[in-house]
């Protein structure tokens, strides 16, 4: 393989694995919501909001691998 | 057959200035919706209200509640400022969704103006220089000392963090929009024919609920600047 695949490579991998960890906290996070309302029904607002607020916190680190790759793309001159 | 490009626009040079004329062009559709939104529901307002109205005040009591439930009634001064920023990321998500691949350019295409890392930047430090501001002047220069709270050692990190909160605004909503138009975009290379249409539904669904989360941000962190220290 030359640089430009092995770059290329590395990129699709790099999202891949940087989704897993905040997908992992997503469905922790989920699940503990849902555990939440079922004991306690009339948290249901409040318990979404958190649930909202955590997961855009994760979901932010996914999006910073989309950014450093595009960024990568500029500066390397990839793909 | 569409090719895949990512972050082209269409660049005019005004002066020393470089322009993304696309992403200008439908900032200004953006506000001009948003004017003529507020001019429309805003005529013949009534103690019965009619259809539209009652829309209107929905959003308006929705929005006005998520600032009142951050900071109680005295925070109602900053709802505004969190008004708009809601109602212009909502048209400008939504407007991504219009079919404006029929109208080809020479460079890039007209998308959403929030698929552009200028605009949302701009958006995001709006935000922070408005809440330095509204610490100011609830607090005057007492605002400064939270930066030493709870120990003068935590200096350096309370200064990051407001590095990081425009940095992490704007990235969320480039990111979350330009992935959305990226995935339809694949999408249509493959198979052009319908496959595309449940994730374009989904972005409508996006669009709102990034505008939520973008001015819900933004009132926590007035709110954080605005609280009574302890």
């Amino acid at each position: 393989m030359d640089n430009q695949s092995i770059a290329t490579l590395a990129i699709i991998l790099g999202i891949g694995l940087a989704a897993v960890g905040p997908g992992i906290g997503m469905g922790i996070a989920t699940a503990a919501a849902i555990n939440a309302v079922a004991r306690q029904p009339e948290v249901e607002g409040k318990a979404r909001n958190m649930l909202i607020f955590g997961i855009v916190f994760m979901e932010v680190l996914v999006i910073y691998a989309i950014f450093a790759v595009f960024l990568a793309k500029y500066l390397f001159n990839l793909f | 057959m569409h090719e895949i490009k990512v972050g082209e626009h269409w660049v005019e040079s005004i002066g020393p200035l470089q322009v993304h004329m696309d992403t200008v062009l439908t900032a200004w559709l953006a506000m001009i919706a948003v004017i003529i939104f507020g001019f429309v529901v805003t005529r013949k307002l009534d103690i019965v209200p009619d259809a539209l109205q009652a829309f209107s005040e929905t959003i308006m009591e929705f929005l006005e509640g998520m600032v009142k439930g951050e900071m109680g009634e005295k925070g109602l001064k900053h709802a505004p400022i969190i008004s708009s920023l809601f109602l212009f990321i909502l048209f400008a998500n939504l407007e991504g969704q219009l079919p404006w691949r029929l109208y080809h350019l020479n460079q890039g295409e007209f998308a959403s103006p929030t698929n552009d890392i200028n605009t949302t930047l701009g958006l995001a430090l709006v935000v922070s220089v408005y809440y330095i501001g509204a610490g100011i002047a609830e607090k005057g220069l007492g605002y400064f000392k939270h930066y030493f709270q709870p120990m003068w050692f935590m200096f350096p990190f309370n200064v990051l963090e407001d590095f990081t909160r425009p940095l992490s605004l704007s990235l969320r909503l480039f990111g979350n929009i330009l992935a959305g138009e990226l995935i339809i975009l694949i999408l249509i290379t493959l198979i052009p024919i319908f496959a595309p249409v449940p994730m374009m539904l989904f972005e409508l669904f996006v669009a709102f609920i990034q505008a939520y989360i973008f001015s819900a941000l933004a009132t926590s962190y007035i709110a954080a600047a605005t609280a009574e220290a302890h």
